[in-house]
């Protein structure tokens, strides 16, 4: 083995080279090679200035982006927001029904995104229960971009709540009682004390709503009405490329939302490692 | 600043953790609240603290003649020292300290005398150079230490500690309890601290309070609750200890073949009696004297410490432990099976069989 580079350092786990191998494999089949070749196809099919014509400089294809990834920045807030005071109460509280509530916080990663699109069109519709208390306000939720930004919080929501829930359980109430002792009031206790020491658990709650919010499409595709540079996602603009039998026009879009993706992503891991300094 | 309790009782659902306690702690001391787990006292501290409430309609406290019952433990000016030191892992050592002037709301000092006054504590408690490390970093006892500086911070009227030394290794604790007992020397803080080790309550405090089943048992300085035991349970607690059963007979006490005067200040006892000596009060020599003794075998010896720790068979079939210097011991040839003759110098008498 080479001074310097080991792969391998001597440990008491056993079975390195088997996991590794499998950890590769699955990886490759089901991430890599999908992914690679999607930026293969595109590459091989289409030049820079093509590329960058077709799905950048495109104002159809732009506002859709500004579309995904603005409502799905949105929507990853508000499950921040929000989804830390559902845990908060499911850690903190009991009240009758709780383990009803903790069960549903799952069910949209199960209902099929399609019906909760539906449902959540029915509601906001300027017909709908809800949607018929905007309208007169002049506030159109349903086929306009709050409508969007609504779906995609629903189906991010468990991510949040689900990261942040084992966090809080963790943290001792000792901490909030030493800093009260300190004299803090309970919105210093939840600024300086709290907050920081959940940080790392709510930004990959974040992370995780933003990414499934930017690649969802079953629920959107409802609500949002899809009208071309309004509101019109970037994966529905896919689609409709696919159907007009545009294969790299369709591929070109997927490459350049894998990129920002990526880089979203790796924005947010930076931010987590950052957080995490404290721990060992 | 004292501390005034009075009658104050706390029920966990069926579990009375406390019952009726009243207890004074002067300006200035150093009171140690000593007992089993269970007994109250870290119910005691907390309430106290005002992070537990006494039951509703139970006790009064009072810090200096100011009625605090209902005070939230933000307002109470107590600094707490937890088991657990409970940093705050995401701070530096130096953000940890200064939490305290830092969350102040009126007369928040400014930043050059928060540096200051942190500077100094960590002076104080011996980790300057530490203040930008992070708790992670730090050993147990380093950690507990930044916990005491961060509740010396506020400048508390009342320091209240928490099994402060409980999670940390022999050594550690030691040191650490001789330190605060000179900490406590120097700033004179009136300071109340719960502990099951009573080796820590007899060297640190200046007053002990012996807890059992959320009452006090005994308050008084480590002499007398080590020496004038006022309950058998305070004699069990503070050491190990030789039990007989016996019979009062005038003005002796009569247990294994023995007949013993025992001390004036149990002369109202009858009948049936407990009867309780230490093991270095068990005293014992190869031949019989003219002094009344217990014939027995000797069972076991250790003789690594400072004392020789001796296990005893009587005739009567009672076993009894006795401690004896290692001089003592190098002159009298000690072996298991070898009979030897015992006597108790000091006898404890408790009514009941």
């Amino acid at each position: 083995m080479v001074n310097g580079l080991h792969w391998k350092r001597p440990s008491v786990l056993p079975g390195f080279g088997l996991c590794m191998g499998f950890m590769l494999l699955y990886m490759g089949l089901l991430v890599l090679i999908p992914l690679g070749g999607l930026v293969l196809f595109t590459a091989t099919r289409l030049s820079a200035a093509e590329l960058w014509d077709r799905a950048i400089a495109d104002p159809r294809v732009l506002a859709s982006y500004r579309l995904s990834f603005g409502a799905s920045l949105i929507a990853a807030t508000l499950n921040a927001g929000f989804g830390l005071v559902v845990a908060w109460v499911l850690v903190r509280y009991t009240f009758p029904g709780k383990r009803l509530v903790d069960a549903m916080v799952d069910l949209p990663f199960a209902l099929p995104t399609a019906v909760s699109g539906i449902a959540l069109t029915t509601l906001y519709a300027h017909t709908g229960w809800i949607g018929r208390w905007f309208d007169p306000l002049g506030i159109q939720v349903a086929y306009a971009w709050p409508g969007i930004v609504i779906a995609l919080t629903l189906i991010g929501m468990p991510f949040v709540v689900r990261t942040v829930q084992p966090a809080l359980e963790d943290l001792e109430p000792e901490l909030e009682e030493a800093a009260a002792s300190l004299g803090a009031t309970r919105w210093q206790t939840f600024r300086r004390v709290i907050l920081p020491a959940v940080l790392p658990a709510l930004l990959t709650g974040f992370a995780m709503a933003l990414a499934r919010a930017v690649g969802e499409f079953g629920s959107v595709y409802f609500i949002a009405g899809n009208m071309p540079y309004r509101t019109e996602i970037a994966p529905l603009l896919i689609l409709i490329r696919l159907e007009q039998f545009d294969y790299v026009g369709a591929t070109a879009i997927g490459v350049v939302m894998l990129v920002v993706a990526f880089a979203l992503l790796l924005v947010i891991n930076l931010l987590q490692w950052w957080s995490r300094r404290f721990q060992t | 600043m004292s501390i005034d309790i009075r009658n104050v009782s706390k029920t966990f659902g069926t579990f009375k953790a406390l019952d009726d306690v009243s207890l004074r702690v002067d300006s200035g001391e150093l009171v140690a609240l000593l007992g089993p787990s269970g007994s109250g006292k870290t119910t005691l501290l907390r309430i106290i603290a005002g992070l537990e409430r006494a039951d509703p309609g139970s006790g009064e406290m009072f810090f200096h003649d100011e009625d605090v019952a209902r005070r939230h433990v933000s307002a109470r000016g107590v600094g707490f020292v937890f088991q657990h030191y409970a940093l705050f892992r995401h701070m530096s050592v130096f953000e940890n300290v200064a939490f305290g002037l830092r969350v102040k709301r009126r007369h928040r000092p400014d930043r050059a005398f928060i540096r200051r006054k942190v500077l100094e504590l960590l002076r104080l408690v011996q980790l300057e150079g530490m203040a930008g490390r992070y708790p992670h970093q730090l050993s147990g006892g380093q950690r507990q230490r930044v916990a005491l500086a961060r509740a010396l911070a506020v400048e508390p009227k009342v320091l209240l500690l928490d099994e402060p030394f409980g999670a940390l290794d022999a050594k550690v604790r030691k040191e650490l309890r001789t330190w605060l007992r000179r900490l406590h020397d120097e700033l004179h803080v009136t300071s109340v601290f719960v502990t099951h080790d009573q080796d820590e309550a007899l060297e640190v405090a200046n007053r002990i309070v012996v807890m059992n089943r959320g009452r006090i048992e005994q308050v008084g300085t480590p002499d007398d609750v080590f020496h004038h035991p006022a309950t058998e349970f305070v004699m069990h607690f503070l050491g190990d200890v030789n039990t007989f059963h016996g019979r009062v007979n005038g003005g002796t006490v009569q247990f294994s073949e023995l007949n013993l005067p025992f001390p004036e200040n149990r002369r109202q006892i009858v009948g049936d009696a407990r009867v309780f000596v230490r093991p270095y009060d068990v005293t014992i020599d190869t031949k019989m004297g003219g002094l009344p003794a217990l014939e027995a075998k000797v069972a076991r010896v250790h003789s690594a410490g400072p004392l020789v720790r001796v296990e005893l068979v009587t005739s009567t079939n009672q076993r009894l432990v006795s401690e004896i210097s290692q001089e003592r011991f190098a002159t009298m040839n000690l072996a298991p099976d070898s009979t030897v003759y015992v006597r108790p110098r000091h006898i404890r008498v408790f009514a009941g069989g």
